[in-house]
Formats: structure tokens, sequence, C-alpha cells
């Protein structure tokens, strides 16, 4: 026997804990059961709707009254070909622009010696500010093919031609403007982890710096380039605002508007509207399946590497051109636009046809912004939209990390499902989410119908691939070894999330904070459903009094949004902690 | 004797007293209570406005912007303290599927609607949302605008030709319908289909019975611009993107008077459809009689001059006068095509214009 | 505190990562688990510490059952009072190295007074002592290796386990800590369970060593009787680099001695770690330490023969020949930098001492140990 070990018998086993982690398996139910009423509830009750003559209003179902008219109505519309083409084309152009503007910024933030690179590499994001909405009444303004203010000028210098954003291409351009940030980030973020060495590789093997970049950079780059285009086509296709804005001036009738339309024409068609809705939401979500399939199930999140930072491409003559492209970008995004707006904020009169009437000093003042601030409306679009940006804030970050932990850091079953349900929202247009929000929470005896927390709970629902994603990402960093060490040396579940956690997590779960109320504050579809003139929020009241022909309140309250998001941003910037790595001011 | 004077005496004092007091208490009791009579016109019983003060308050659904309807009502409010009215605002078709939807989770929350569409009122009829409505001016409504005992227009939206004045100049403006069928217009003009509401319904069955099945088909090969509301007609021809629009009054008026747009406005002398706003009762209501006494008013020489200061809308009213930049109700030739016409012809005409235009 | 494992099975999906495993530890011994990547060591450290569940076996600690699937018990991490460090050292980088070692007593809800005292106690043992109020972040990575033994041994832990902690430090570094591990486990008297895959770390460290291979234990026995009696061919690849030399039993004379005839035809005297008859095919392990190389002697004597140098390395403090012995390729490892250089090529008479040749037990199928 070998020396040192003594047999001794095992005592009787005293029952210390039959426990199957009860706690665990609750957590997980009440999670599901969380995400299937406020996410597949509403995509069921739609998808039931279409099948329906009478649209089930308050959970009321006539059985009786399935039907598959609904989908031949629609997809054997007349119209319905060129509807699905134009939506389908122009998503496709869009994302195609957003990729070259994307790819090539990041390119020139992240790789080169641009000039002024590290001001490209922050304001590259800023269009995601914008908000399309406000983007599409913007460039309205700008490129109406008559009275837009760039071809007053060019008319005036006698430039030929003109712009004329009411058409196809005049989509697509704004289309491709405001989602190339999205893929800026993708991109960035992938370029920023590439292995340096990989280049070099390539420059030992004697290739051109083109070559390299064409042979090595792109296919490394390549994953996360067709997944933000997967996931820009996407939104694009799914977005309401824009073609909302753009579209009527041009005749251009896209899916996402005609759901909102055949709504609103007499008698409403109610049931079409969910089956086009329906085959909408079958479009995006094979898209985000597949999606999904090449990112292989993750996630694609920076992770913040200590990484060698590459040596940054020398461009040489082409410095200035390149700089000129980058910074030109940003100025179309948001520059211009802003501009214009202020502009029209300041004019007291909006009908100018020449250049003269445009720099017409004595057609500017401030009177618009008084007269805006202190609508009724407005302050309580304004107070509303506050309300519901901190409602769903807190109770979706709340949720959130709950189930991004789950998902991520215990082995509970069922946590899979949980995954793939908070990933579902990406797929579902925010009309339908509000339509779906209608119908089914109606009749509840909670009665949320009509206030404000029926506008929180469905930005939660809308939210939550982001939310779950972003908080993910802060957890991921945090080596699992960090918690269990914790519960090693003594600490219980609570214990492990509030000491070690949570401190932690902390800086991701704030950004993501910052994002959801800046997601928020500029939705509009979802709400178009859900809103009442009690709880109209600022996107709704936007949008309301620009079809009524209220350009100047627009003009200001675009403005008052700008103002309103970036003091947040700012403010959550100054904020954050100190990062972890820096050393703490200890006691002697 | 005297305790016999002295207790008569006191006895007359008491009554007297008791005379008074029941005088001053009437009187209070009068004075607490809003007079059912408003700019000489009596709306009400005192019976039906003691009990809408007891209801005190009354929830409105309209399909006119809350800014304009706020406006409005808050007159009715000053005639009528004791009752405070709550305004719920959407657009036509979605405030129909708002009152089914209440309906049918038994939570109907209106007292008023203010409608836009005769067809959808007689659907709500239909569904038993609705009870009976019978005000004091019904008389002053003529017979093609309210349907007895049901509904009674709130407001008529005429149907008009807009041109932009900076834009087009004298002899060019056009003065007619058939102006508008004018090759020198071909792709120059802006209005909406009749699958929008009511009121492009309306023009369209107009210009069909009025010029006949041609006059549709020679508009579409002016290919007009089609957009899915009247406002961004109003705001395309005030910026010059169109220089003339076919449109509902109540869209324009706002931007011609309010914020003097270069738009000038031409009523057709061969004839000017209207729309009406059927204003009804909901069944079943939480405050029956503030809802009858706001219907009322509304239809009353006050509401109506209220509406038509507000909106600049015309009252089916001849007593009341029309908007500052309007002309007069009777000066025009104006034509409704009816319940049973809009019933009967309502799919068949918007499908022919569908075909001719290639639209939805 | 001793402790014992019997029969413990788990599985991930469908394969067996620990497959019966059954050992016991004695009290305040130093136990070491040693194996190859993905031999089911470290999983076996963790079902000790009840970072994963077993799909059967007992884990007894202290005489107290920890785990029994099959009784339906299982404590969990935080209530087993014992230490654990981690490969990846685990110190929160949000705090000072002072508040990790004291988290532990924190949570035990410990005075502040005994706190400062215990942690500084802990701190002197380890050499951190000036490094108390520094964040963790700002350490060298053998510093933060100090913290994490520090935190696990500052509550006084029934048992401490080592989930390869030196792997990720250089050389020098990981030697040096490897001495203090030990003087400090023999000072404190801790039971302690080491899991590595470098054999030098386990024989220098481990009192008893446990070597694992595919889910299974191979082998439990100290150090010294590893290296001398592998049982099985794994055993004597992993500890140290052997010669494994096909060849056939001749004989089998008394006791567990045997004559093996190589593949060149010559005859080696070896001891059989398991039972062989004349005519078995037999694995012979002879350490190339364990053999001398001279040149060329015209005479060979019994225990000595002719070879050919094939190859030559110069290995710093040796040099490592390969030659051909009758056909048969051996290493042998010449002590010494001042050691007669032989040439490649040259003639060389090999010389084995006696007892070094072993028989061992084929790989498959493995068997337990005793």
């Amino acid at each position: 026997m070998p020396p040192g070990s003594s047999r001794r018998t095992i005592r009787k086993p005293k029952r210390h804990n039959v426990r199957r982690s009860l706690p665990g398996r609750l957590t997980i139910g009440a999670l599901l059961a969380i995400a299937a009423v406020l996410i597949v509830l509403p995509v069921g009750i739609l998808l039931l709707g279409s099948f329906l003559i009478e649209p089930p209003r308050a959970l009321h179902v006539d059985w009786s009254g399935l039907t598959l008219r609904n989908y031949a109505e629609v997809l054997f519309d007349r119209t319905f070909p060129a509807l699905l083409g134009l939506s389908l084309g122009a998503a496709c152009v869009g994302t195609a622009g957003a990729l070259v503007i994307g790819t090539g910024l990041a390119w020139l933030a992240v790789r080169s010696d641009v000039p002024g690179r590290r001001i490209l590499e922050a304001s590259a994001v800023t269009p995601l500010f914008v908000s399309p909405l406000i983007g599409a009444f913007a460039w309205e303004i700008l490129g109406s093919p008559q009275s837009g203010i760039l071809n007053i000028m060019a008319r005036e210098i006698h430039l030929p031609g003109s712009i004329n954003v009411y058409t196809f291409g005049g989509i697509c351009f704004v289309f491709a403007i405001y989602y190339a940030p999205y893929v800026f980030l993708f991109s960035a973020a992938s370029l920023r982890n590439m292995d340096p060495v990989l280049e070099e590789a390539a420059a030992m093997c004697g290739a051109s710096r083109l070559r390299s970049v064409l042979d090595v950079t792109l296919p490394l780059i390549a994953p996360a380039l067709v997944s933000s285009a997967l996931l820009v086509f996407v939104l694009l296709i799914e977005l309401f605002s824009i073609p909302a804005v753009l579209g009527p001036g041009g005749n251009l009738n896209f899916l996402s508007v005609e759901i909102w339309n055949l709504i609103g024409v007499t008698p409403p068609k109610v049931n079409e509207a969910s089956a086009l809705g329906v085959v909408l939401l079958v479009i995006t979500a094979t898209l985000v399946l597949v999606q999904r399939r090449v990112l292989g199930g993750r996630s694609f999140v920076t992770v913040a590497g200590k990484g060698l930072r590459p040596t940054p491409v020398k461009l040489g003559g082409a410095r200035l051109p390149c700089a000129l492209a980058g910074f030109g970008y940003i100025a179309v995004a948001v520059v211009l636009p802003y501009a214009a707006l202020v502009f029209i904020a300041l004019r007291k009169s909006l009908y100018f046809s020449n250049v003269a009437a445009i720099v017409d000093s004595r057609q500017f003042g401030v009177g618009q912004f008084a007269q805006t601030l202190s609508d009724p409306v407005v302050q309580t679009a304004l107070r509303n939209s506050m309300l519901v940006g901190a409602g769903t804030m807190i109770f979706g970050c709340l949720l959130y990390f709950a189930m991004a932990y789950v998902i991520q850091r215990t082995k509970l079953p069922g946590r899979t499902l949980l995954d793939a349900i908070t990933t579902l929202p990406i797929a579902i247009p925010g009309l339908i989410i509000g339509l779906g929000f209608l119908w089914a929470w109606i009749s509840l005896p909670i009665g949320i119908y009509g206030t404000l927390w029926i506008i929180i709970l469905a930005y939660v629902a809308q939210f939550s691939p982001q939310g779950v994603r972003a908080i993910g990402a802060s957890l991921i960093q945090i080596h699992p070894e960090l918690e269990e060490s914790s519960r090693v040396s003594g600490a219980t579940m609570t214990a492990t999330l509030r000491y070690i956690v949570m401190p932690l997590a902390w800086p991701g779960i704030f950004s993501a904070l910052v994002l959801l109320f800046v997601l928020s504050f500029r939705e509009l579809a979802t709400a178009l459903f859900l809103y009442t003139s009690n709880t109209i929020i600022f996107s709704v009241a936007m949008f309301d009094l620009w079809s009524r022909g209220s350009t100047s309140t627009v003009a200001v309250m675009a403005l008052v949004q700008a103002a309103i998001l970036l003091v947040f941003v700012a403010a959550g910037q100054a904020a954050r902690r100190p990062p972890i790595d820096q050393p703490v001011k200890g006691m002697p | 004797m005297s305790s016999q004077i002295r207790s008569r005496g006191n006895r007359l004092a008491a009554l007297f007293m008791l005379a008074m007091w029941s005088l001053c208490g009437g009187l209070a009791g009068a004075q607490s209570l809003p007079s059912g009579t408003v700019g000489g016109e009596k709306i009400a019983t005192p019976e039906l406005v003691k009990a809408a003060c007891a209801d005190g308050q009354v929830q409105l659904y309209t399909i006119q912007g809350s800014e304009d309807e706020r406006a409005i009502v808050n007159s009715f409010e000053s005639s009528f303290p004791c009752i405070k009215v709550s305004v719920i605002s959407a657009v036509g078709p979605r405030l129909y599927e708002r009152i089914l939807g209440e309906s049918q989770a038994g939570k109907t929350q209106a007292d008023v609607i203010i409608m836009s569409d005769e067809s959808l009122v007689k659907s709500l009829i239909d569904k038993k949302i609705l009870r009976h409505f019978n005000p004091p001016e019904t008389l002053k409504y003529p017979e093609a605008t309210k349907l007895p005992g049901w509904w009674y227009t709130a407001a008529l939206s005429m149907m008009y030709i807009i041109y932009n004045d900076q834009a087009v100049t004298g002899s060019d403006a056009p003065s007619g319908w058939l102006d508008m069928l004018d090759p020198k217009w071909k792709g120059k003009i802006a209005t909406a289909p009749p699958t929008i509401g009511g009121t492009a319904w309306s023009l369209m069955a107009f210009l069909k019975m009025k010029y006949g099945d041609s006059y549709l088909k020679r508009l579409a090969a002016q290919q007009p611009k089609l957009y899915t509301a009247y406002q961004p007609v109003a705001q395309e021809v005030a910026r010059g993107e169109f220089p003339v629009g076919m449109i509902g009054g109540l869209a324009e008026y706002p931007l011609r008077v309010g914020q003097g747009a270069p738009i000038h406005a031409v009523f057709p002398k061969d004839g000017v459809p209207y729309t009406v706003y059927p204003i009804v009762l909901t069944a079943g209501s939480a405050h029956p009689h503030a809802a009858e006494l706001l219907a009322n008013w509304y239809l009353s020489k006050a509401g109506q001059s209220r509406e038509v200061e507000v909106r600049g809308a015309y009252s089916a009213r001849y007593d009341v006068p029309s908007a500052k930049g309007n002309p007069p109700l009777a000066s025009l030739h104006i034509w409704y095509p009816g319940g049973k016409m809009m019933a009967e012809q309502h799919d068949a005409l918007i499908n022919e214009f569908a075909t001719l235009f290639g639209t939805k | 505190m001793h402790a014992q494992l019997l029969h413990l099975q788990k599985r991930y999906g469908a394969k067996l990562v620990v497959d019966d495993v059954t050992f016991e530890v004695a009290d305040g011994e130093f136990l070491v688990i040693l194996g190859p990547s993905g031999c089911g060591k470290t999983t076996t450290l963790r079902l000790l510490a009840g970072l994963e569940t077993p799909d059967a076996g007992t884990i007894a600690i202290g005489g107290r059952v920890m785990s029994d699937p099959a009784g339906g018990i299982f404590v969990p991490s935080n209530e087993r009072s014992i230490g654990m460090v981690f490969q990846s050292y685990a110190i929160w980088p949000h705090l000072t190295v002072f508040q990790n070692v004291a988290y532990p007593l924190k949570l035990r809800h410990e005075r502040r007074e005994t706190i400062a005292r215990r942690v500084g106690d802990v701190l002197e043992l380890v050499g951190l002592t000036q490094d108390a109020h520094r964040s963790a972040t700002a350490l060298s990575g053998g510093q933060m290796q100090r913290v994490a033994l520090a935190r696990a041994i500052v509550y006084n832990p029934t048992l401490l386990l080592f989930d390869e902690p030196l792997s990720n430090l250089d050389l020098k570094l990981r030697e040096r800590l490897r001495v203090e591990l030990k003087q400090l486990q023999v000072r404190t008297g801790l039971t302690s369970v080491y899991v590595t895959h470098d054999q030098t770390e386990a024989v220098e460290l481990g009192d008893r060593v446990v070597v694992m291979n595919k889910g299974r234990v191979i082998q439990i026995a100290t150090p010294s009787e590893l290296y001398r009696r592998p049982k099985t061919r794994f055993v004597a690849e992993f500890i140290g680099t052997a010669n494994i030399l096909r060849g056939t039993v001749d004989t089998v004379s008394g006791g567990d001695v045997a004559m093996v005839r190589l593949a060149g035809g010559h005859m080696l005297s070896a001891h059989a770690a398991v039972t062989v008859r004349a005519g078995d095919a037999a694995d012979v392990v002879i350490h190339p330490e364990d053999c001398l190389l001279v040149p060329q002697v015209a005479e060979p004597a019994a225990n000595q023969w002719s070879t050919r140098v094939t190859a030559r390395r110069f290995q710093g403090t040796s040099t490592r020949y390969t030659v051909d012995w009758n056909g048969s390729e051996l290493d042998v490892v010449v002590l010494g930098t001042a050691a007669a250089q032989l040439e490649v090529g040259a003639g060389a008479t090999l010389s084995i001492a006696p007892d070094a040749a072993r028989i061992v037990a084929p790989d498959d199928p493995e068997t337990e140990a005793a």
C-alpha cells in the first residue's frame, strides 16, 4: 500500500445538499417566460392574424375564419412584384454603398496614415446619432428636385443637372450614408484585431501594398464584412422612416411603408398588413439565420486587445485625397444635414425659390425655437421620450444582464433557446412588434395599453439583441476563473455577482445603458401603433408634424434631439470609471 | 292678543326667511350649474347640464389634430367648467382600428367620436358600438350632412384646386376641374388617390359623375403625383415642387392662411365636392350625459364657429360664416356622394382608379 | 485533512473524460496528478473542488462526503472549505493585493483586526508584504501567483488545490517558485493536490504522483518508484525520456528476471514488471542515464556491447548520443561537459547498469493502479 495513506471508512453520508440547483431552474424558467411573452407572443399573434379574416384583437381568435386569402391578396396583387423588387433592390444597393463607405473608412482610420486619423476614427460613428428619420428630413430639405437648397444653389451657379432625393438612387444614397457606420464598426474591429505578421509575411513574399491588401487583409476581414453586410441588409429592408419620408415624392412604394399604409386606408386592411408583415419577417428571419451561420454562432464583439498595432500603411500622394474622401463623408452625413436643419429652424418663411431668398437676412429669427419649445405637444413628447428612454434603459439592462449571464455563465438547460429568442427581434420590423404588441396586450387586465409602459415593453423586446449582446460582450471579457476563484473562496452566487462580476462588467453595462437610451429615443416605427396623444413620443411627434407640413417645428425638434443625445453620450463618457488597468489610488 | 300677534309675526318672519333661504339656495344652485344656452342658442336642458356636470369628464376620440381639437374644446370647457375633456387623436382608419380593438376587449373608452368617413361610421353602427343621437340643432343641418338619429357632421371638408402663385401667374392659373386636363400640367399635378379616405374618394366620384368616365382616364394620362395624404400635397405645392394640386381644403388652409404660404385656392364653379366629419356617441359610454352635451355644443353655432376659426373648415350650417380667406358657403356649388352611392360604388371606383393610374 | 476519490466518472456529451478514477490523499501529503493534455487531470481537480459535478462516484474530504450523485449529495464549492490556485491566477483586477487576499475572510465576516492580521501573516509568508496596497494589475506573473497562493491559504482550508499554476511562467521563475511552493507546503502541512503536465515538476514536488492518461489512472507511486519501476510503456515514456526496445522473452529465471532477445539478436537481462513467459513479446525500458558510453573497448565484458555512434547532441550540461546497437537504436546521456567526445560514426562501448532494464506492460489495455 502506498505510504502515507490510510484506509478510512467513509462516514455515513449526511444528507447535506440535495439541491438540483432549483433557484437556477426557476431563474431560467422565469427568463424564458418573459422572453416568450415579450417577443414570441406578439409575433405569434401576428402570424396567427395573417391567417384569419378578422384580426385577433384583444386575443379574440375567430377560428372559423382561418384562411389563406390575406396572403393571396398580398402576393398576387399586381403591384407586389414591384413592391418586393424595389425593397430588395434598394436594400441591396444601399448595403453595397454602406460596405464600400464603411470598409474604406475603417481601413483609412485604422490602417493608414491619413491625416487626422484619430478624429476620423472617433467621428465615423456619428452618423448613427443622426437617426435615419432626421437624416431623411434633412436630405429632403437639401435634395428635393425643385426646392431643395442644394438644387437652388446649383441652379444659381448654372450647374447642369440636379439631385433628386425622391428617386431610387437618392434613397439608396441616404440608406448608404446612414448605415455605413455599422459596417465601419465591424470592419474596424476586425482590422484592429488582425495580427500584423500576416501582412508582413505577404510583404516578405514580395507582395506590393495593394496586393497584400487584396490578398491578405480583405480575405481576413471577409467574415466581418459578410456579417455586417447581412445585418445592414436586414436593417434596411425593415426600415420604415427613410422610405416613409422620401418614398412618396417619387411614387416609390416600399414593403415596410406599405404595411403602415394598408392600415391607413379606409376601411383599414389590417389582416393584409399582417400578411405582408409576415412576408417581410420571412425575408429578414432567413437572412438573420444565414448571418448566424456565417459567424458560427459567435457574436462579433470587439475584444479590447493589448495586441500590437500594425504599422500604418503610408499613403504617400494619396494622403490628401483620402482625407478629403473620409472627412467628406462625415460632412455629407452629419454636417450638411444639420446645417440645413439649423437653417430651416432659423427661418421665418420656408418658401424660397432662389439664392437671394435663401440668404435674405430679414427672413431669419429665433422665434421658431421659442414657439416649438413652448408647444405643449412637443413638451409632452419630449417628456415622454425621456421617460421611455429611462424605463427602457433600466428595465432593459436588468433583464438583459440576467439573460446574458444565464446564457454565458451558467450551464442551465434551455439557455440556447433563450439565446435564440433574444436574437429574434433583429429580424422583426418595428412596425410588426408594435402591431403584435397592440393585439396581444390590449385586453390584458394589467392595463398597460394606452400608457408609456406598453411602449417601454415593446422597446425592451425590440432591443434585446443589442442589449444582450452588448452586456454579453463585457461578460465575456471576465475570465470564468475569476468567478470560480470567488466561489472557491467561499462566496455564494449573489456575493460573486456583487463583488466580482458587477464591478468588472460595469463599464460594459454602462455603455449598454447609453446605447439603449439612444436607440429608444430614435425609434419610430414600433411606437406608431402604440402611442396615443397622451403618450406621444418625440420621434412620432416629429413624423406627425412633418406629415402635416410643420417643417420648421420638425427642424427645431431635430436639433433638440441632437443636443439631448450629445449631452447624454458625453455625460456617459465622462462618468465612466477609469479603465481597470490604471493603478488604483491606494492607501499607504 | 299681543302674544298671538307676536307668534304670527314670528311665523311670517320664519316663512319669509324660509322663502329667502330657498330662493338664495335656488339661486346658488342655479349659479353653480352652467347655462344650457350658449351664444343665444339652447343646446341642453338643465337636467342634461346637471347630469353632465355630475359626469365631470368626457373622452373625445377625434380624427382632427390634437392641437386643433384642444383649441376647440377649450371653448367648450370655458362654457362648461365643470366638465373636463380628454382628447385622443389619430388618423381615421387607425382611430377606427383602435375603437374596434377597445370594443372587442370590452374596454371602450371613447364617449364621443369625430370620424372622417361615413362608411367607417356605418360599420361602427352595424357593430353596435354607437347609440342614437338627437341634438337640438338637427334642423340646422341639411339632408346631405347627417344621418338623422345617428350622426351629424362636425365640419365639411371641401375639395378644390390650389396652385403656387409664385410659379403660376395670371392667365396661366387654372380655374376649374377641366383645366387639370390641359397638357401643360402633365406631370405637374399633385394629389392623392381615393384610397386615402372619404375626402379623396368624394373628389374622384364627383369628377366621374360630373364629367363622365373619360375624365379619370384623361387625368391618369396627366400622370399626377399621388401622395398618401393631402398634407404633403399642400406642402409640395407651397414649396414649388409642384405648381398645382387637387386637394382637400383642411390640409392647405394652415399653410395658406396660417403660414402665409404662396398658395392660391380655386373653388371651381362647376362644383366643389365635400366630405363629412360625423360626430357620434358611443353605446355604453362611461359619461353619457357629458358626451351628449359636448356633441350638442359641437353642433351649435358657438361650437361650429370655433371649428371654422381653428381649422379653416366649413360648417354645414349656413348661419355660421366661413373662415377668413374662404368664400362663403352659399357661393359654392357643393356636392356630396351620399351614403348610398358610397356603399354601392366604393370598391368599384377604387379598383377603377387603381387600374387607370396603375397604383394600389 | 485527507481526501478520497472513489470511482469518479464524468462525461462531456458522449466523451468520458474521467473514467473510474480512484485515489486517496493522505493528511499533509503533497499529491501530484500528472498526465498529458486532455487526460482528465484538470477535470478531476475541478470535481474535487466542486466546480464540476461528477456523473458517478464519491468524493470525501476529511471524512465528509462532498459529492455522491447516487445519494443525491452535492456540496457546492463555496462550502467545501478548500483553497485553489488557478492556472490564470484569477486575481481580481479591480482590487488591491490586500483586498484580494482579504476577500475570503470578508465573506466569512471576520473582524477587521483579524483580517488585517491574517492577511499580513500570509503576505509575509509569500514575501509580498510591501506590495499589499498595490493594484492587482500592477504585478508581475510571479507576484500574481503568490497572491493567488496567499488568498488560497489565508482562511486555513482543509485542502489546497493547484491547477497547473506555473505553466505560464518562464523557466527560471518556474524553478524558483517550485522550490518555494514545496517549502511552504511543508511548513504549513496543508494537504495539497497539484495538477501538471510537466514531469520534472511532478517528480520534484510530489510525495506521490498519480499518472493519468485518457481519463484513467495508470499508476500511483512515489516519484522514484515511477521512475525505476514504471508499470506501462506510457508511464515509462512520460517520466523522463526512455528508450523502449522491442524484443522477445527468451527465458525466465527466478523472481521477475528474464532474458530478452532484442531485435538485433543480442540478449539482455531485464526485470519484469508484469508476468511474462518465454516467447512473449516484450517492451524493454532503458533510461539513457542508466547507460554508459566509452570509446571502443577491444574486449567487451558481460554487460557491455560494441556499438557505433550515429548522432550526437550537445545539451549543455550533458551530451546525448544515439548509437546503433546491433540494429536497435538507443539514446545514451553522458553527463558533464568534460565527457569524452565521441565522434559520429566512431565505435563505442555501451555499458548498461544491472537492474536498469525493465520489461513493462504494453499500453493497452490500461490497468488500474493498486
